[in-house]
This record gives C-alpha cells, structure tokens and sequence, in this order.
C-alpha cells in the first residue's frame, strides 16, 4: 500500500513508476525489482510523478541503483522529480553522486 | 573537694602557730633586713622562673632560708606565711584566698623550715656553704613528702611517691642556687654590703626572669608553627587525617610524664612526635585517600615518608637522636616494621614512644571505650610495641589522656557535612569524594567457601547469599567464573575459582570506584563536546551532557506515540501531520516530515525502538525523538553528528545533515541510558503570513 513500484520495458529502457512512501518501511519492496532487472538494459528510468515522500533510507536505495548500473553498464534517469524532492536530492547530493558515474545528468 | 580534713588541719594550724610565734619573738633592730628580705621573697614569688621541663621555678625558698640562717625560724615563719598569702592572692588574683588551701601551704612551709633548722643547728660546725646545701635540701625534701601526703589526703591519689626521682632530681638547682646565693647574702659585714649584695642579686634574677620568658615566648612560637604547619599539610593529605599530629603531641606530652622521660629532652620529642608524620606531605595524595589496601608498589612509597620526614627535619633540629625518632617510628618491636626492620631496643627509644603515641591516638579516634583501647594496645605490646613501655600504661592513663584530647577528638567540621550529605541521600557527591584523584583503583579481598558455609567474610561489603549463585555454578562446572554484583551505587567483580567440589576461592573486586571514574570521565568529555558540536554546527546543533537541560525547556506536551518497526515510521508522519497543519510553521512540511523521519529512522537503525513527543511552546514546535538504546559511542558523538556522510550502519549517513537542514534547530543528548533529540519548528511570524497571502 505504502509502495508500489511498476515496471514498464521498452526495448532496452526500463521504467520503475514509483508510487507512494519511500523510506525506512519501504526500501525491501524496490530492492527486487532492482535484482531482476535484465543483463541487456540500457536505460533505468525512475519516474516520480506519483512519489509522496522520500527520505534518506529511500535515496539510499537509488544510490544502491547507481552502483548496480556501474556494474551492469546502464543509464539511470529521472523524470517527474517535483521542486520538494529536488530540493532533497540537490541537499544529499544525489546529482554530484550519479554526475561522477556517469558523466551527466539527464 | 573538701580541703579541710585532719591532715590539712594540723598543716593549718602549723602556719597559724608559726606566724604567731614569728610576731611574738619579732624584734624591731632587724625589722631592715628583714623587709628587704620580705620584697625580694615577693617579687620571687610573684614572678616565677619557667623551667624548660615546663615547671616553674619559684625561688622565693631562697628567701625564708636566708632569713632563717641569718636572723632565725621566728622571721622565716612569718616570712613564708606572707609569702604564701601573696602566692595564692597572684595565682587566684583574688586577695581573698580560701583559707585552707593558703594556711596549709603556709603549714608546709614551717615544717620545712623547721626541719632545716634542726639541720642547720646540727650542722653549724661544718663550712658554711656545705651546711646551706644540707639545709636546702632538708627544705625542699620535706616539703616534697608533704606535698606528696596533699595530694593523698585531699586529691586522694592512691599511689604517692610515683615521681619520687624525678622530683628528687628537681631539687638540684633550688639547692645549687641557694648553695651560691645564701653564703653570699649570709655575711657580717653590715647593712650596706647586704643591701648591696640583695639588690646585686636580685637584678640578676630579674635578668635571667626577662630571658626565660623570651625563651618560652619563643618554644610556644615553635610549637605553634609546627601545629599550624602539620594541621595545613594533613588537611592536604586527607581531610580526615588533620589533628593527628596535634593530639599525638599532646599525647606524647602527658605520657613522657609517666615514662619519667628526662625533662629536658621532653620538648624536642614534643615537637618530633607533632610532626612525625611530615613526610607524608611529600608523598601522592590519592594514596591516603584510597579505600582498602595500597598495592605493593604504593605500600613501597608510602612506606618512604618517615625517611622523607627525616630529610624535611634535619632542618629544624640540629640533634640526631632526635630526627632518628621520626626515622624509626614505624619500627616494630618484633623487627617488622620500616624502613630498616629494628628489632627490641634496636629501635631508639624515642621512636618507641612515638609509636606509642601514633598508636594510641589511632586507637582512641576509633574506639571510644578506654578499656576497649587498653586491650588493644596490650595486645599490641610486644610484637608492635615496646612492652616495657606500654606496661607503665594504664586506664587511668588512658582516660586521663582522653580528657585532655576531649576537644580535638569531636568530629571535624567536614565530616560532619559529609554526614549532612548521606542524609540527604547525595550519593554522587558522597562518591566522587571518596573517589578524588587517582583513587580509582577499588579494594579486594577474598572470601572461601567450603562445604556450604562462607569464610573470611568479616569484611566482605555485602550479604554472602548473593555469591550462592556464582558458587552453584562453578561448583557444577568447576571452572573459573566471574559475576557482577551490584548494590545501589556499588558495584563489585567476583571471580570463582573451584579448588576441588567442597572448595571455592572467591575474589572479590570493588569496582565502584572504576565505575565512578570512568563516569566521570565521560562527563567531562560529553562537556566539552557541547562546544565543540555547537561552535562546529555554526550553532545549529547543540548538544548536552545531561538531559535535565533538555527536560527544562520543553512547551507543553501534546502527544506521543510509540516506533517499533519500520512501519511506525510512516505512522508516525501521519501522527505529526495534524500538529504541523494545524500550527502555522515556518517551514514547508514536506521537509519537517523528512527531519523527523531522519531521527525516527536512526532510532529504528541504532536501538531497537523508542517514542516520539509533541510539545509547543509559545514560539515553536518540538518534536522529541527518544530511545532507550546504548546511545551513541562517545567517541562517534562528534563524527556522527557532525561529519556528512559518515554512518556506521548502511546508511547514507546523512540524518544530522538533513535535521539540520530541514528544522531551526537541533538539540541532542546521549548516554549509555539512551539518545534523545529534539527539533524545533519555529512558527511563521505574523509578518510572514500576510506577505505570503499577498504573494498568492
């Protein structure tokens, strides 16, 4: 209830809809779809549109994406990221974090 | 006391007759030199010479004498009532002398001049400076034997004649004077030459009058200083510690007396027995504030301060015997004793007197029953002390030295705060005194059991049923283990050693000390991390060492709420979430969401769960964030609250980073007991509303 996540395939691009809370209570229910992503994706697409909160435990988790992508050679982006969350991300340096792994932030 | 009785009676009436008799046969041609005689006998006896035995000399004997060899019994007699009357009026600074006590005196004084002139008669024919020295001592011994008989019939002493050869030993200089004075004085040349010779002397006793009193001035300075002086380092050494040295003097004073110890070295030793514990300034003070036994490296060194006392007094006193009473002092009669193990009369005498007096002070401070001190420093004798010495001792003795000790025996001052301070049931306090400086190494012992039934217990701190469960265990397992036992504030180590199934060693450690001083430590630490963390957060963070000052400026409280899994976590935003919307706050809620969440979340990640309080106040909301976990390790406080990033669990570490952040202000305490932080949120002045609604 307090997390779904849906993933969307689009040829090599994987979209993870994130709906709801991502905290503490939550991380365990990301952390599979994280495990059975596909060897051949190029591109993870984080779409927040539907996020109502987020905290440190929760951005601890798409770190734990980051470093996956480093491993399996993919893309991470984000799309729909309202001011409040921004604000968030920019204070805990998520930006800097995914700007050293891949380059640029899209 | 009833001073008239038989003996005192015909003593009066001794003095009585003799007066009588002296103004009958009074004839007027000698009426000069007898009143000569008579001023001089006064001043005598007005103003006595000090002894440095601490006697005092009174000279005016030189005068009756000489009245009775050169003018006869009748002028001495009258001489020596008048003289007596000026005594008794000076020493009572009254003129109206209780008759008894004067008229006896008077008694005594004709007795003995009496029996002087039955010498002096006897002994006309031999030269005349020899037949003074008979007549002298005629005087003064007679008048020792019914001074001695005073003390029996009106101050009832049982035994007389005690100090018989001391006194003896006293009579020498009034003999040795009037041997030298009395010839000169006794001369026919006529009145001028005696005039001259009277007043010749007489300046020269007013003179050696003038330098004893400077002397005296000066011994009572000395004595004093060094009292000042040991009581200043005694209270450094230990507070409880302080008159030690003041009343062993005053012991040493009174039982030289019973000893017969030679008076003229009696100050000296006076003196060394205040200070004998001198060298003790020069040692650690935690070693004489430790509870329970020194460790043999601390026994070692304070085994050094009766040498240390020695090199400190050299200084002072110039006579060797005298320091090497201070050298010898902890000697012990059976060859036990430091620093070099004398055996028997080894050992100077003077250090076993102050062994002596050491002893008894430690005994009569501790034990208020005189026989009860008795026993113990009878039992003593011989393998501690000198049994010779301690043989002269009695209850009396004891009982006497307590009456004169009776000031200096009440509790001091401090002691009795101390007891103020049990009652109010200050324990810490109570604690950290006894636990001052380095004396936080706690007192051991060992108990035994065997067959059921605890040994050596005598001095165990706690009831022996609370090692039953430790000695079960390790009888069962026979191997060595360890328990902690703890009783209120105390808290002791016991480790269990199985020698065999009967038998059980048990050791026993006080930990308490440790514990205090560990605690205090971290005190002092957590106090200096408050500046740390406040200066290096640009105040943002404040940090404190003890909870009270959290606790008192909290609002009132409105609510709280339980965090025990992870799922109370989005709960609890939800519990908040009315009190934010209903409080018109200064930040957006979204981020006071995030804060808590931040400090509820390390709850749930450092201790095993907690609760969240709501309280306002008139300016803020507070939300407090407790647990009852291990708190954070002091040595993480300062990385932990201060350093983004670091985290010790998986984590991103960034919790203080956003608290911080996304509130006006952070305040964390914690201890060992628990964490506990509270954020504050600060409501949105009037000001900022209304620009707001414009905004919009």
């Amino acid at each position: 209830m307090d997390l779904i996540v849906t993933q969307q395939k689009n040829d090599s691009t994987t979209i993870f809809k994130i709906k709801g809370t991502l905290d503490i209570s939550t991380t365990n229910l990301i952390e599979p779809h994280l495990k059975e992503l596909d060897d051949n994706v190029r591109n993870l697409l984080f779409d927040f549109s539907e996020l109502e909160f987020i905290d440190s435990t929760g951005i601890g988790s798409i770190i734990d994406a980051i470093h996956l992508s480093q491993e399996k050679n993919f893309r991470i982006q984000f799309q729909n990221v309202n001011e409040e969350t921004e604000q968030i991300f920019d204070i805990l340096g998520l930006y800097e974090i995914l700007k050293a792994v891949q380059g640029e932030v899209v | 006391m009833k001073h008239l009785n038989a003996y005192t009676a015909v003593l009066c009436s001794m003095g009585v007759a003799g007066f009588l008799y002296g103004l009958i046969q009074f004839d007027k041609s000698y009426a000069f030199i007898f009143g000569i005689s008579l001023f001089i006998i006064i001043i005598l006896e007005i103003l006595p010479v000090r002894l440095p035995s601490g006697d005092k000399y009174v000279s005016g004997s030189l005068g009756f004498l000489f009245l009775l060899l050169d003018g006869g019994f009748s002028y001495s007699a009258i001489a020596s009532v008048i003289a007596s009357y000026v005594y008794f009026a000076k020493g009572l600074r009254t003129w109206k002398v209780p008759l008894t006590p004067f008229l006896s005196t008077a008694g005594m004084y004709i007795g003995s001049l009496f029996a002087s002139l039955l010498i002096w008669k006897a002994t006309h024919s031999l030269p005349l400076i020899l037949s003074v020295v008979l007549v002298a001592s005629t005087f003064e011994i007679v008048n020792i034997v019914l001074l001695e008989f005073i003390h029996k019939f009106v101050f009832g002493a049982k035994k007389i004649f005690i100090k018989i050869e001391e006194q003896l030993k006293e009579t020498f200089i009034p003999v040795l004077i009037s041997a030298i004075v009395i010839p000169k004085w006794y001369s026919p040349d006529g009145y001028l030459v005696f005039l001259y010779d009277m007043l010749y002397t007489l300046f020269f006793f007013l003179l050696i009058l003038f330098f004893s009193q400077q002397f005296f001035r000066q011994l009572e300075a000395r004595k004093l200083t060094s009292r000042a002086f040991t009581n200043v380092l005694e209270s450094r050494i230990a507070l409880e510690k302080s008159g030690h040295g003041n009343r062993v003097g005053i012991i040493c004073e009174i039982l030289l007396d019973e000893w017969q110890y030679p008076k003229r070295k009696k100050q000296d030793l006076i003196q060394c027995a205040i200070v004998h514990d001198i060298g003790k300034s020069l040692l650690p003070s935690y070693i004489f504030r430790k509870r329970g036994a020194l460790t043999i490296s601390e026994e070692k060194e304070y085994n050094t301060h009766s040498e240390k006392g020695v090199e400190l007094l050299t200084a002072i006193f110039l006579n060797n015997n005298i320091t090497e009473s201070i050298l010898y002092h902890h000697e012990n009669w059976d060859g036990t004793g430091f620093p070099k193990g004398l055996k028997g009369e080894e050992i100077p005498l003077e250090a076993r007197i102050i062994a002596i007096c050491n002893e008894l002070d430690h005994l009569l401070v501790k034990y208020n029953d005189d026989e009860t001190v008795m026993e113990l420093l009878e039992e003593k004798s011989g393998t501690l002390l000198d049994p010779k010495l301690v043989g002269v001792l009695t209850i009396e003795t004891i009982t006497h030295v307590r009456e004169e000790l009776s000031d200096l025996l009440e509790i001091p001052i401090y002691e009795k705060q101390e007891q103020e301070q049990e009652v109010k049931g200050e324990k810490e306090n109570q604690l950290s005194a006894h636990y001052e400086a380095k004396s936080h190494i706690g007192e051991s012992l060992v108990v035994t059991w065997e067959n059921g039934v605890y040994y050596h217990t005598e001095s165990l701190p706690f009831d022996a049923n609370l090692l039953d469960e430790l000695v079960t265990v390790v009888k069962k397992r026979q191997a060595t283990l360890s328990e902690t036992i703890q009783e209120g504030e105390f808290y002791w180590e016991v480790h269990g050693y199985p020698m065999n199934l009967d038998k059980i060693f048990l050791f026993v450690h006080d930990m308490s000390s440790m514990i205090a001083y560990r605690e205090r430590l971290e005190t002092k630490i957590l106090e200096s991390y408050e500046n740390v963390i406040h200066t290096l957060s640009d105040g943002k963070i404040s940090f404190y060492a003890d909870i009270e000052t959290i606790e008192q400026f909290l609002g009132q409280l409105q609510d709280q709420m339980k965090i025990t899994t992870t799922s109370d976590i989005p709960k609890s935003r939800a519990f908040l979430d009315k009190y934010i919307k209903e409080s018109d706050l200064e930040l957006q809620p979204m981020k006071i969401l995030l804060a808590v969440s931040e400090a509820t979340t390390n709850l749930l990640k450092h201790a095993t769960g907690g609760e969240i309080f709501v309280y306002k106040t008139k300016e803020k909301l507070q939300i407090l964030i407790s647990d009852k976990g291990s708190g954070i390790p002091l040595h993480e406080i300062p990385k932990t609250i201060l350093v983004s990033g670091y985290s010790t669990k998986k984590s991103l570490g960034k919790g203080f980073q956003l608290m911080t952040g996304f509130s006006n202000g952070v305040h964390v305490h914690t201890s060992s007991k628990g964490t506990c932080i509270v954020l504050d949120f600060l409501y949105r002045t009037e000001e900022e509303s209304v620009k707001e609604k414009t905004i919009s």
